[in-house]
């Protein structure tokens, strides 16, 4: 491709005779002092909370503080170049990001613009990155199900479109991967995702979108990042405008999922600019509005009413708690916004059982309304009866003679803690879950060593898929748990486990 | 020993208090009746006695000399040659050790000033000096837009190239070439990216 000179300089010429004259009349103020990713400015009189400014090079700016004869501002990017002395121009508008299919399948910074090397991301759209959040009239119920592709969610702990669901846990419980396996498993679905790293190892993140392309995933997932090298400003406003970006897919009729992965370290860059700034500290040093902070984010998640098009956004925000402690802060201000939290345990997790996921404390407060009727009828008791299992499991270990009752009931727990491990990136489709935790509420599984649950469900769903695939095809249709699909389901357990080959025990 | 050397620094914190004072003193000035005298004797102390004098206005700062010693130097500088209310007004200063600020209550005491007798500084940048003839008339054009009373500060920057800049309050009105150019730069640069954009998706589309 060879650019031909005529033409770019005839495009000059036109642009030269066409310039009118303008006089620029602009509001303006002196920088007084600059560092840590603010700027004070002397001047600015007219200026509002949360307009844009511009500094000398182009670096964009945000309003954040208001004073008596100052301005305190946010610098969104390079405050190295940035001299006490410069001018500084108000923009009179808000600050606003590229939104539309066009940032589908990229990696952006929290301003839009790409970090992929992939090329300018063209799109006529954009929208503010601060929206109020829908009102009351404007939403309705949450009743579709989000499929998060796995099982012990998906069972337990549904999650609807326009839910908020948290998750939560100590470092290295697995947070992330669940978030991965609900994108993963939006294939298909016409659900957009939107996954926000903030304050992460740009290592981490690199990871994270090598593993969404492996598994073709990116076609339909953006990804929004302010590393932990970002400055503070970047970090704050990432959740907003990875928000801004979904809101677009949900105005206008569509799905949306985002992942804020994760909300505790935007509380501490959000601690850091209102430390900065001399807003007051209150608890753990976060200033007093750090509650409005998460909860006008989280708000912005929502199912619309029919009238604005039925579209919904999903929001799947992780925090990291320190030693399990959930009364801290910011976790119990993020339990208390959202509807349910999945509460991920490092005991779990090094026993062995992924999603290490806490059934007793993890909570949907949108419940049943969010599962296809099968799913319902299947897993129904199945959350209350795992969390007994744990309790008769803690006694059982005293090693005390148990009755055949109660050892039938922690054998049927033993069972079902194994079918409900799952590996990672290996989300499965509603209709499999429904076969294999059938099989394993009926109680088919109890006579299973439970070495071999998983290699039973395995074999099983392969044998459903060839042999039964009729069966399969009904349910996924009707996705009600009829008595003639009940029926068909029995019988084919019975045939299967007559060719089931239980793995050999050798004696220790 | 340039310890407390005068550096024209800007300070929010005496910004604040050139404020309150600026107002004490209209008020008292106001009521003496004698607001005109102040305001000239003011601007001449902080113009040509401390902006020319730098030892004396440390003197007045340090705060090695004491209430009473700085009492002595101004009643033998300026008694007789100075509005009492201003001279009070100064040891009054004194005694809330605040004469440091005198420079921002100046300048506060001008805006208010102007502001109660509806006048407004405006600074108008040129890139040549203007001529008598130009001054008067953007004098004149300026206080008709505005509606009052203007102070026409002007200076010289050649790198406008031509044209104006005036600047009310925080209000910028940039007329000058060199913005102008700039502009045009701005926009060429975008149009021809844009135009190099489309022709190289032309391409690729006819290609697909």
């Amino acid at each position: 491709m060879k650019f031909n000179a005529d033409e770019i300089a005839s495009i000059i010429q036109q642009e030269i005779q066409q310039y009118e004259s303008q006089i620029d009349v602009r509001e303006v103020g002196t920088v007084l002092e600059v560092g840590d990713g603010i700027a004070r400015v002397y001047g600015l009189s007219g200026i509002m909370a949360g307009e844009m400014v511009e500094f000398p090079g182009g670096v964009n700016g945000l309003a954040f503080n208001l004073e008596e004869n100052s301005v305190g501002v946010i610098i969104l990017g390079d405050f190295l170049s940035i001299k006490e002395g410069d001018e500084v121009k108000a923009l009179g508008k808000l600050l606003s990001v590229p939104v539309g299919e066009a940032v589908l399948g990229r990696v952006v910074d929290p301003l839009g613009n790409p970090l992929d090397g992939m090329g300018p991301i063209q799109t006529p759209h954009s929208r503010p990155v601060e929206y109020l959040a829908p009102g009351v009239s404007e939403r309705k119920p949450v009743t579709e199900p989000m499929q998060t592709g796995i099982k012990a969610i998906d069972a337990m702990t549904p999650i609807g479109r326009g839910q908020r669901e948290l998750i939560i846990g100590d470092r290295k419980t697995g947070k992330t991967a669940i978030a991965l396996d609900a994108i993963l498993n939006q294939k298909e679905t016409g659900v957009k995702c939107f996954y926000v790293a903030i304050g992460q190892k740009d290592s981490s993140v690199a990871a994270v979108v090598e593993i969404l392309r492996q598994h073709g995933a990116m076609d339909y997932t953006t990804v929004i990042v302010a590393g932990a090298s970002a400055p503070a400003p970047l970090q704050y406003v990432a959740p907003y405008s990875g928000t801004a970006m979904a809101e677009y897919f949900m105005f206008n009729g569509e799905h949306a999922l985002i992942v804020y992965d994760d909300l505790s370290k935007q509380a501490v860059a959000y601690r850091e600019l209102s430390l900065l700034m001399r807003r007051p500290p209150g608890r753990e040093a976060y200033p007093g509005d750090v509650f409005y902070c998460h909860s006008r984010l989280l708000e912005r998640s929502s199912k619309l009413s029919d009238a604005l098009g039925a579209g919904s956004l999903t929001s799947l925000p992780i925090i990291e708690t320190l030693e399990g402690e959930v009364s801290a802060y910011i976790p119990t201000n993020v339990i208390s916004i959202t509807d349910g939290q999945i509460y991920l345990q490092p005991d779990l997790f090094f026993a062995g059982q992924r999603p290490a996921m806490n059934a007793g404390i993890s909570v949907s407060r949108v419940g049943g309304n969010a599962q296809i009727k099968a799913m319902k009828k299947v897993a129904g008791g199945l959350r209350l009866d795992l969390a007994s299992f744990r309790e008769l499991e803690a006694f059982a270990q005293l090693g005390t003679e148990l009755d055949p009752a109660t050892q039938a009931r922690l054998d049927r727990g033993y069972r079902m803690v194994e079918l409900l491990k799952q590996g990672q990136y290996q989300p499965m489709n509603v209709i499999d879950q429904v076969f294999s935790i059938y099989a394993g509420t009926r109680g088919h599984l109890d006579e299973i060593p439970r070495v071999d649950v998983l290699r039973w469900e395995r074999e099983y769903l392969d044998f459903i898929h060839a042999k039964h695939s009729d069966l399969w095809d009904k349910l996924s249709e009707a996705k009600d748990l009829t008595s003639e699909i009940g029926d068909g389901m029995e019988s084919a357990i019975a045939s299967f486990q007559s060719t089931f080959v239980p793995t050999k025990q050798e004696e220790f | 020993m340039s310890e407390t050397s005068h550096h024209p620094r800007f300070d929010l914190a005496s910004e604040r208090v050139g404020t309150i004072y600026a107002k004490a003193l209209y008020g008292a000035a106001d009521a003496a009746g004698s607001l005109d005298v102040v305001v000239e004797e003011l601007a001449s102390l902080v113009h040509d006695v401390l902006d020319k004098h730098p030892l004396l206005a440390n003197a007045v700062v340090s705060p090695r000399i004491t209430h009473d010693e700085r009492l002595q130097i101004l009643d033998k500088a300026f008694a007789g040659r100075m509005s009492p209310t201003l001279l009070t007004f100064l040891k009054v200063l004194s005694g809330h050790n605040r004469l440091y600020c005198l420079r921002e209550i100046q300048r506060a005491f001008h805006l208010l000033v102007g502001e109660k007798r509806g006048r407004v500084d405006v600074k108008v940048t040129s890139a040549q000096p203007l001529s008598e003839q130009s001054f008067a008339s953007v004098s004149a054009r300026l206080r008709e837009t505005l509606g009052k009373d203007v102070e026409v500060l002007t200076s010289v920057n050649p790198a406008l190239i031509g044209g104006l800049i005036v600047r009310i309050g925080d209000t910028v009105i940039d007329g000058s070439v060199a913005h102008q150019l700039e502009n045009i730069r701005h926009q060429t640069l975008s149009a021809a990216a844009q135009q190099a954009k489309d022709a190289l998706e032309r391409f690729t589309t006819s290609e697909t």
